[in-house]
């Protein structure tokens, strides 16, 4: 199991969703919203293009915290606030502090980054340690 | 419209679908798709990625559900998403999701357009009606531009 303590950095966590991953993002959650596969679509609607699915994001939130705390079993609980439009083709990073530990929790603060925008703020993860 | 049921469903987490997620989100883990190596992190079968219950999105209508809240999907943002983990989702499960209003509010807006926050909260259940995940959702209807 993870040893935590606070202040502690999570191990960073970079990903580079491909040209494509939209759809297969699309196909994997069932979320066919066109501002996701339809470049043409995304445009008229007032976004730069496709957009990332936030939940994509999220799972690579939830990615760098599993890896944090040794497997997905330990993650209690976890919470995130969209902020910005995620990219494909743009490397997401994501970092993370250890806020506090209390009775054998720890908590992470953590955030979501493209390009020094940061698309996922907020995020709190709450990962067992014992 | 607090306690109002959104919709509900039932899916069986495949092994086929942990795969696609698994390969969606990039992650190489092999406990997602190797039985021997989840076993060996003492997990009980394979386990689903830790957002698996997304593919509730193939079980449910979008814009039906935002239709019944009343709100226009050409102004809906997802604003915040949270998970609680009772215990891990393991291929075999069969989960029952049920989605309800938790919370309702409105804010002015500066130039007249208020905003909506529709907080809904889905309970995924075991065969067994244990609850093993719940995931809250905040959807955010923007004024009117």
């Amino acid at each position: 199991m993870a040893q935590l303590k606070p202040g502690d950095t999570i191990p960073e966590l970079r990903v580079t969703p491909d040209r494509y991953l939209t759809v297969r993002y699309a196909g994997a959650s069932g979320d066919f919203n066109p501002i996701h596969i339809d470049e043409e679509f995304a445009r008229q609607v007032g976004l730069p293009g496709r957009i990332l699915h936030g939940l994509w994001s999220m799972a690579q939130v939830a990615r760098a915290q599993t890896d944090a705390a040794g497997g997905p079993e330990a993650l209690r609980r976890l919470s995130v606030h969209f902020r910005a439009v995620g990219l494909p083709e743009q490397e997401l990073t994501v970092t993370g502090t250890v806020a506090e530990v209390t009775d054998g929790i720890a908590v992470v603060h953590a955030v979501a980054e493209q390009g020094g925008t940061a698309i996922i703020r907020n995020a709190e993860a709450e990962i067992a340690l014992d | 419209m607090i306690g109002t049921l959104v919709d509900e469903y039932t899916f069986a987490v495949e092994p086929g679908k942990v795969l696609e997620l698994a390969r969606a989100i990039k992650d190489p883990a092999a406990r997602y798709v190797d039985a021997g190596a989840a076993r060996e992190e003492g997990f009980t079968g394979v386990p689903a990625p830790l957002t698996y219950t997304v593919v509730a999105g193939h079980h449910r209508d979008a814009a039906a559900a935002v239709e019944l809240l009343g709100l226009d999907i050409a102004r809906v943002v997802v604003g915040e998403v949270g998970w609680e983990y009772e215990r891990p989702v393991v291929v075999g499960d069969v989960l029952h999701g049920r989605r309800t209003v938790v919370d309702v509010k409105r804010k002015a807006g500066s130039r007249g357009g208020g905003m909506t926050f529709v907080t809904l909260e889905t309970e995924f259940l075991d065969a067994g009606g244990d609850v093993v995940v719940r995931q809250r959702e905040v959807l955010i209807e923007t004024g009117r531009s």
